[in-house]
């Protein structure tokens, strides 16, 4: 019981300081769970964050799982997973809750309107950050490119993620 | 735009869980797709400006888009049921893997799928950039605030969130002067009918 508090309390400050995604709390585990508390060795959390970048859904959500479960088992995942996400849902809420009311008002309309071409350069950074870790030789280059023609034809998203995989496994 | 039940939210942010690798980010087409194009249940000026402010929060982006975007469609419930949904897949499978860890990282085709699945996701979300960038970065105040914005987060590192809160600013300063030079109402919003 008490390692179960102990994990909860980990994974909401680490929550609680992640700004800007599931990888900006990586530092922050590695203070908290490494440094900290000892629960865990650098090596086997970074064999876990390969296996949470190896595995759909959120990183933090993927970390906090592992970690939960290695550490005190089925109920630890469960306290860690929903430890991670209680502030940043709390947040996020009334931030969901304050645009929808007050959306339209307008001040709030200028400030979201121009919030969205930032969103875009958001998006364009994520790409590059990507791209950056990608391998860039020709096999990739040639998925990259049938995604592309994959998606100027509409083919849905799921199909492009699918068949990428599988193309990985034919050409690796 | 039309509500939507938990049951519903829960089903499409499932499959968004299921199918996102590589972080929130690569996320957003598929959630567009869904939400805006097939279900109709978010305009797409409402769903860009979310992707800005669920980099105001902390923690994933994922699951915060989850709560922003299930909320606009379906209330607290909604929220509730995007964010179970969108969690849901991660935490079974990894739970599978921490029961089974020692003979699953022997598995090579597991990481030769993921070398494949890198570009894939490069290009979905540049994709995604373009899109949405001819929808909304229309006019100079915007080219500006993309200009800057995409300097500042990949040639500066400033953090993302700070960025969001600058546009926001940026764009508050620029409907102050719009509405000092002409009291004429009825700028409209720069987003798509659905």
């Amino acid at each position: 019981m008490a390692l179960l508090v102990e994990l909860a309390k980990a994974f909401l400050i680490c929550g609680l300081l992640s700004f800007g995604g599931g990888y900006a709390m990586i530092p922050i585990v590695e203070s908290e769970l490494i440094a900290t508390r000892g629960w865990l060795t650098l090596a086997t959390f970074t064999e876990i964050i390969a296996v949470a970048e190896m595995t759909p859904g959120p990183v933090a959500v993927n970390t906090a799982t592992f970690v939960g479960y290695r550490v005190a088992g089925l109920a630890g995942s469960a306290v860690s997973t929903l430890a991670v996400l209680s502030v940043p849902v709390l947040i996020s809420g009334l931030l969901a809750w304050f645009v929808r009311t007050w959306g339209d008002f307008g001040p709030v309309s200028d400030f979201l309107r121009g919030v969205r071409p930032a969103a875009c350069a958001l998006l364009t950074a994520a790409a590059v950050t990507v791209g950056r870790a990608a391998p860039w030789e020709a096999r990739s280059v040639l998925i990259g490119g049938l995604a592309a023609v994959a998606l100027i034809r509409r083919v849905s998203p799921l199909w492009v993620i699918a068949g990428s995989a599988v193309l990985g496994l034919l050409l690796f | 735009m039309r509500r939507a039940g938990p049951l519903e939210l829960f089903r499409v942010f499932f499959r968004i869980g299921l199918f996102t690798f590589g972080g929130g980010m690569a996320m957003i087409p598929l959630i567009e797709q869904e939400l805006c194009g097939r279900l109709c249940l978010l305009r797409e000026d409402q769903f860009i400006s979310s992707i800005g402010l669920a980099q105001c929060a902390p923690g994933p982006i994922a699951g915060n888009l989850a709560v922003l975007l299930g909320y606009r469609a379906g209330g607290v419930v909604g929220a509730a049921a995007a964010l179970a949904g969108v969690a849901t897949p991660a935490f079974l499978i990894i739970l599978l893997i921490a029961s089974q860890y020692e003979s699953w990282r022997e598995l090579a085709w597991v990481g030769k799928a993921l070398l494949g699945l890198r570009p894939a996701v490069v290009v979905l979300i540049a994709f995604a950039a373009l899109r949405f960038g001819r929808m909304v970065v229309r006019g100079r105040v915007s080219m500006a605030i993309y200009a800057a914005g995409l300097i500042a987060l990949v040639a500066l590192r400033v953090h993302p969130a700070v960025v969001v809160v600058a546009a926001g600013l940026v764009g508050l300063a620029r409907g102050r002067l719009e509405q000092l030079e002409r009291r004429t109402a009825g700028v409209g919003d720069d987003g798509s009918a659905c």
